[in-house]
């Protein structure tokens, strides 16, 4: 518990004290190598980072280029886990700025790494790959107060030491994790005290009380719905009393519409939890809980330990600001898939309401379902990045691919990026599983292949994961399989599919005896020119 | 001397049983940790150090001397 209350406070105090934070962090925690590049001093943002890098069980270990206005000799491969390019703009006339905006994008084209830019002093657009800490919120919330020329000269940087605390709060809680680590992909959260003040078995859904941070809480929520995250109910109340709730309070601004789905009952919190783990098809490591009471914080905590916890405490506002910037929820952008990601999710229960009522081929014709795969396509690069980075389930080597690693197979004669999306009646999924292989002779080497948990389930693996190899096979004339698969903490779903299709390609080259089932899907293969066929 | 600014001055040293010993060494400490040290007292006792203070400071005893001369309003 003193942990979340830690917490808590790392990630919604407005008066934390450097003096505090500097040399604090998990000596158990992963080592990441962070190579600083920059033209002025990091060293005041360093020496706090590690306090707020605990919260995701990292820490970090620097190491810094010399001060270079020119950007001339970066050097990025130094075996760093990540990059940062640490720069005052405001060095620069504009011209100058302008050169250099365009030199720091041309360098993040050519990083195998992430490389986090945070440009201080002007605006700057940053261009994919490059991952932007936006620190204007910073900005304005310190007004004059974000530089401190009186320091300058000692601590080789214009911004005040306040200021390079809440770039190191950011860096620490929001943007390195964002780069290193999959992101959360659900929100669970408590209704009394939590998303409001009060009871709502004693004061009524007239009675509960909406304070200005009660209505920035929910407005965050409904952002991450926006986003593709999981927002999720766990509260133990009547259900008609939270389903009378939501919609009587249209002041409210998190709608029924924003929740994936609703867990109002007496179970446990942590058995509630579990189903949603079921419903959703994600672990419980993939989720934040958010609740009032320590109890049930330690209940679901116990069952359930490796979930992500936040303590709403009695002042909401801090709760907000704890929510906006805790790790695992901010994204670089927001794709197709994100924004159908719950819509998706809850067609499933129409899908299993279907399952029910008929043979399993009548209800794989019933969804007109349509599956398309996609060699070697630019367009789709970053989601095939993105979704490497967020499968932990139906995935064969947790190779985590950065944009130029996806675009440099793509753009290999030798190698292949296979995407498959997936539609149905219900819904659009887009991209739900990539597939990344290298021609070695005649065979075809599958480096990696994940699919999203969304996908699974539906009856169709076989037709996913066999057909994308099936599809790669061809595209670079290999007769022969070889699978690598590594067996992980989480990617038992891959390791059952392994053992069931693909056991003999596990072990060594071999021939892939697959056809596409007859009649049951529409498979479109247009980079093979088999437009549209229909199997 | 204020013993909350000595005890502030020694808790933040990292010099164990040696800050006596060390008490007037003007380079006991490298220039990062002197300026740190000047921030966390600036945090602690809600003074700021002009640019010319901060240049004299070096042993803990310029600071223990710095803060106390801020903190009785000179």
């Amino acid at each position: 518990m003193d942990k979340l209350l830690e917490f808590h406070s790392l990630t919604s105090s407005q008066d934390l004290k450097r003096s505090d934070l500097i040399g604090r962090g998990d000596e158990q925690a992963r080592n990441l190598k962070i190579n600083v590049i920059r033209n002025h001093s990091f060293e005041l943002v360093a020496a706090t980072l590690n306090a707020f890098l605990e919260i995701s069980g990292l820490k970090a270990e620097f190491s810094y280029s010399d001060y270079d206005d020119a950007f001339a000799n970066v050097d990025f491969s130094t075996g760093a886990d990540a990059h940062i390019l640490w720069v005052d703009l405001d060095r620069y006339d504009d011209k100058g700025r302008e050169h250099i905006a365009a030199r720091l994008n041309e360098l993040g084209q050519g990083a195998a790494d992430p490389v986090i830019i945070v440009p201080i002093g002007a605006n700057f657009e940053a261009q994919e790959p490059l991952f932007k800490a936006d620190v204007s919120p910073i900005i304005t919330r310190l007004g004059d107060k974000f530089f401190d020329e009186r320091l300058a000269d000692f601590t080789g940087t214009r911004c005040s030491p306040a200021a390079c605390m809440e770039m190191s709060r950011l860096l620490g809680l929001r943007v390195i994790p964002a780069v290193i680590l999959p992101g959360l992909k659900a929100v669970v959260v408590d209704l009394d005290n939590t998303l409001y003040k009060g009871v709502l078995g004693e004061d009524g859904a007239d009675g509960v009380v909406l304070e200005p941070g009660h209505i920035a809480l929910q407005q965050k929520l409904v952002e991450l719905a926006g986003q593709g995250f999981f927002i999720c109910v766990a509260s133990k109340n009547e259900a008609e009393d939270a389903e009378h709730l939501f919609n009587s309070r249209t002041d409210f601004p998190l709608r029924p519409e924003h929740v994936t789905k609703f867990m109002v009952n007496w179970d446990s919190k942590s058995s509630n939890i579990q189903g949603l783990e079921k419903f959703l098809n994600i672990h419980h490591s993939s989720m934040l809980f958010v609740d009032d009471n320590m109890g049930e914080l330690f209940e679901v905590g116990n069952a359930l330990p490796d979930i992500k916890q936040f303590w709403a405490s009695p002042d909401s506002e801090a709760n907000a600001r704890g929510v906006s910037v805790y790790p695992g929820l901010l994204k670089s952008k927001v794709s197709a898939e994100d924004v159908a990601r719950s819509k998706d999710v809850q067609a499933n229960e129409e899908r299993r309401r279907l399952r029910e009522q008929m043979s399993p081929e009548d209800y794989l014709r019933s969804l007109e379902i349509k599956i398309s795969f996609k060699a070697d396509h630019p367009e789709q690069v970053s989601r095939v990045s993105e979704l490497s980075r967020k499968t932990n389930q139906f995935i064969f080597n947790y190779k985590r691919y950065s944009l130029a690693e996806v675009k440099a197979a793509a753009e290999s004669p030798s190698s292949c990026v296979m995407t498959v999306s997936m539609s149905d009646k219900l819904i659009d999924s887009g991209i739900i599983g990539c597939l990344i292989a290298h021609k070695h002779e005649d065979t075809l080497q599958v480096e990696d292949m994940f699919v999203s948990c969304r996908a699974l389930g539906r009856g169709l693996d076989d037709v996913v994961v066999l057909g994308a190899i099936k599809c790669a096979a061809d595209q670079l004339g290999c007769s022969k399989i070889k699978i690598e698969f590594q067996k992980g903490d989480r990617n038992g779903p891959a390791e059952e599919f392994v053992a069931k299709y693909l056991k003999e390609h596990a072990k060594a080259p071999s021939e892939l005896d697959y056809s596409f089932p007859q009649g049951i899907v529409e498979i479109s293969i247009p980079e093979l020119d088999v437009e549209e066929q229909s199997y | 001397m204020s013993e909350n600014v000595l005890s502030f001055v020694e808790s933040r040293a990292g010099l164990g049983d040696k800050f006596q010993a060390h008490y007037e060494d003007a380079e006991v400490w490298s220039s990062f940790d002197r300026i740190e040290h000047a921030l966390a007292a600036e945090e602690e006792f809600g003074i700021q150090f002009s640019p010319e203070e901060l240049t004299e400071l070096g042993s803990p005893k310029s600071f223990v001397d710095a803060i106390q001369l801020k903190l009785n309003g000179n």
